[in-house]
């Protein structure tokens, strides 16, 4: 058992490893610049001085570590460089990349790139923009090349770019060792030190972040699985048990429909027939309410369930028709089971079966549920947070992926990665509580 | 086939495969040059400006004639919901039919694959694993250096193709490797049911939406991108329930006795495997449609879903948010996605007793 549970806890590492470096690549290829993002909340100058502006963001990037490679090794095309990454324009940075594959030669880019570095200071804001404009629309025709003959120096390493292309540099590959002074390495070791960083929109903490979310999440989840379990496991039973009842047909089709309603359908639906005020207004149409310090706690209360009873209802149907679905199937399975005529034959009461020995058995599909859930509870529910704008994790989530920011999309894809495993691990140990027949191995295999 | 003919679910499915497929036919503009003229007046992004700010269907109407009437309402911009709904459900018809295409390639394949060969029967040969570990560095250079990642210049599409053909290439060059060498050379046994299941594992991992709306963030969303990253999380429930499929059909003793007939494993895997396990795997992939029509309104809703211009059932409910008085933008897309979803999921409810 124990060496079952080591043998599952380290294999938490190596997928752990494999997320986070998957979303620090996929931050990589992001077509939105991150320290624009960052600069546009604190640090940009609003200037025509462009040249200005490079320099403010480039004191940006430093303080961010942005100016770093991004991982250990480089590889990179010969024509091309691995540091690319330190220029922090990003319509500059795609010309040079887009230059460097057609010219074949980074030298002579970068010689290039230098030239107009070192003319730009030279002439006033309204050149420099023309000059810049032109660079970033670089398409090496004749009218560009009358362009830039009126400056000498830079007109020589035009002239440079357009002889003796050697397009062969495309396919040769380069490696370059960064040594540990990489951003992925400086990332990876915060986290590993408690410190998830800062907010790249707001400059707040993202551990504090995540705790203020994490509790109405759980709130929101605690609550919505109580209910669905209060209601499917009885629903489940009575149906089993009379299964030609008029009462348990109607909740069949019920459910079945309500499996198949989309839950953000369901809560807009909500919004707008009892909280909008154009047909009931019997509910808040979204947010936790205004507390005032003189509430009582029954007030609170009050307010709380008004607020929250919308976003627990579109929470729960959907999983109530779930687990009912499920339960029902088990149970009719083993309800013609041998042992459950054994007991009828002993004389044991109606619900001694049920709940002793049925239960037991046919709660294999509620035990694969809560290894679903548990990763639910934490991560939330997207869209039913966004609707009713409840500062969980599901309406942080939206709101870091809208606002690319991702330091805090790490960090809850990681918590996210973290909970799914240790759902499936709990539900694997509940398998073997349940029917200590199930072998417990580290092979377990997915099911269905 | 008399279920297949008293099912009410057949029937939508081929109005709405009709209606997806003639909606430009269906809903644009008036254009007195042509023979016919289409049933509603308007396109998707026609814009009414006489009867903007969310006109009822009830309400009077600013029109010509009744022709010219919005049956179900118009949106904030005074475009019609019948003419959104008509292309909305074209929108979902291709992405939903792309996704389970491309998920049901991928997870067919990987789930039958990992059930059929589970851990202990897919032999390579010595020469063949050496080679694929020293072309492996080879392998991952050509697709870093090679292809022009990072270069605006070049179409994406031509990169994503590139791709899949130097992964062709690596795997067909070790398939030949394996041909090549003698059969009486050292063979190891590839556990490739675990490899696929911690694969599934991983993906499964992620919240499902979380990952999507990542991906969004990074890739331009258009309809094959949004078909590609839908199917990218979508093929693991294909890929699980092809493989317990496979194992239950394996076991058969007629599988047994065509192993003894010495017929390959690619005989007895599209002969006898693929049509005797292919009735539940299309109850899944029938699932998965349902999924991924339910996904894309979910990302639409989100306003992370396709290019703006092409309207969607997720689009014009999240529209409904802006004016909660206009119950008829919220109600018809969602009884649309519902009825589609419903009729999904009681066609492979058909498919399964058929089985």
């Amino acid at each position: 058992m124990l060496r079952y549970l080591t043998k599952r806890l380290l294999l938490f590492i190596p997928t752990l490893g494999i997320m986070s470096f998957f979303v620090f690549f996929i931050a990589q290829f992001s077509q939105e610049d991150l320290l624009l993002q960052k600069e546009e909340n604190d640090f940009r100058v609003l200037s025509n001085n462009t040249l200005q502006e490079w320099k403010t963001s480039y004191a940006a990037a430093q303080k961010l570590g942005f100016h770093n490679p991004s991982f250990y090794v480089s590889i990179y095309r010969t024509s091309s460089s691995d540091t690319l990454n330190r220029i922090q324009d990003k319509q500059i940075r795609g010309t040079m990349a887009d230059l460097g594959y057609k010219i074949g030669n980074w030298e002579k880019v970068n010689a290039f790139y230098g030239s107009i570095k070192t003319i730009l200071p030279s002439l006033n804001s309204e050149e420099q923009q023309r000059l810049i404009q032109e660079f970033q629309s670089l398409n090496l025709s004749k009218s560009q090349s009358s362009y830039f003959s009126q400056f000498p120096s830079i007109n020589r390493q035009f002239k440079l770019l357009l002889r003796n292309n050697s397009l062969f540099n495309n396919f040769i590959p380069k490696f370059k060792w960064n040594g540990f002074a990489n951003q992925y390495h400086l990332w990876l070791r915060n986290v590993l030190r408690g410190n998830f960083g800062a907010s790249l929109v707001d400059n707040n903490s993202v551990n504090e972040k995540i705790n203020n979310a994490i509790y109405w999440t759980l709130l929101l989840s605690i609550v919505s699985l109580i209910i669905t379990f209060s209601i499917a496991i009885p629903a489940a039973f009575y149906s089993s048990f009379n299964p030609s009842s008029l009462l348990s047909k109607t909740i069949d089709k019920l459910l079945f429909l309500f499996y198949a309603i989309p839950n953000f359908w369901v809560a807009t639906l909500l919004i707008l027939f009892f909280a909008s005020g154009d047909y009931l207004s019997w509910f808040p149409t979204y947010g936790l309410g205004f507390m005032q310090d003189d509430y009582t706690a029954w007030q609170v209360l009050v307010l709380r369930i008004q607020h929250l009873i919308l976003p627990i209802i579109a929470l729960s149907y959907g999983s109530i028709a779930f687990v009912y679905k499920q339960l029902k199937n088990s149970i009719t399975q083993e309800l013609h089971k041998d042992y459950v005529l054994t007991a009828r034959a002993k004389g044991l009461s109606s619900s001694a079966i049920k709940w002793r020995q049925l239960f037991k058995n046919a709660s294999f599909p509620l035990i694969t549920l809560l290894g679903g859930i548990i990763p639910a509870l934490f991560s939330g529910s997207f869209i039913i947070e966004y609707i009713f704008s409840i500062p969980g994790m599901g309406k942080l989530s939206v709101e870091s992926i809208l606002s690319r920011d991702f330091s805090t999309i790490y960090m809850l894809l990681l918590l996210a990665t973290f909970f799914s495993m240790l759902g499936l691990l709990m539900a694997d140990l509940l398998y073997y509580f349940a029917d200590p027949r199930v072998q417990l191995s580290s092979k377990n295999k997915v099911r269905k | 086939m008399k279920s297949w003919k008293k099912n009410w679910a057949v029937y939508y499915f081929v109005l709405w495969t009709t209606i997806a497929l003639l909606a430009p036919f269906l809903a644009n503009e008036v254009d007195q040059n042509k023979f016919a003229q289409p049933l509603v007046p308007y396109s998707q992004s026609n814009i009414d400006y006489e009867n903007a700010n969310s006109v009822s269907p009830f309400e009077v109407q600013q029109i010509e004639s009744t022709y010219y009437r919005h049956w179900l309402g118009t949106d904030e911009l005074g475009r019609d919901v019948l003419a959104q709904l008509i292309h909305g459900s074209r929108t979902a018809f291709i992405i939903g039919l792309g996704v389970v295409l491309i998920a049901g390639i991928i997870g067919v394949f990987l789930g039958g694959i990992a059930g059929y060969f589970g851990d202990n029967y897919l032999t390579i040969k010595k020469r063949q694993l050496l080679a694929a570990i020293l072309l492996f560095p080879i392998y991952l250079l050509s697709i870093m250096t090679i292809i022009p990642w990072g270069i605006t210049a070049v179409n994406s599409f031509l990169k994503l193709i590139l791709l899949g053909s130097f992964s062709i290439l690596y795997f067909l060059v070790l398939f030949f490797i394996g041909r090549i060498a003698k059969q009486s050379t050292a063979k190891i046994h590839l556990p490739i049911d675990t490899i696929i299941c911690r694969v599934i594992e991983l993906v499964d991992a992620i919240p499902l939406l979380f990952l999507l709306v990542c991906l969004t963030a990074v890739i331009e969303p258009s309809f094959f991108t949004t078909i590609l990253i839908i199917a990218s999380v979508a093929w693991t429930s294909i890929a699980k329930y092809t493989r317990g499929e496979i194992i239950k059909v394996r076991n058969e003793n007629y599988i047994q006795s065509a192993k003894a007939l010495a017929l390959t494993n690619f005989q007895i895997l599209r002969k006898h495997i693929l049509p005797n396990a292919m009735g539940p795997v299309l109850v899944s992939l029938s699932f998965g449609m349902a999924a991924a029509i339910l996904l894309e309104a979910s990302l639409s809703f989100l306003g992370m879903g396709i290019a703006s211009e092409q309207a969607s059932w997720g689009k014009l409910i999240a529209s409904a948010r802006n004016n909660y008085q206009a119950w008829w933008l919220a109600v018809f897309p969602g009884l649309a996605i519902f009825i589609t979803v419903v009729a999904s999921n009681k066609l492979s409810e058909l498919l399964q007793k058929r089985n």
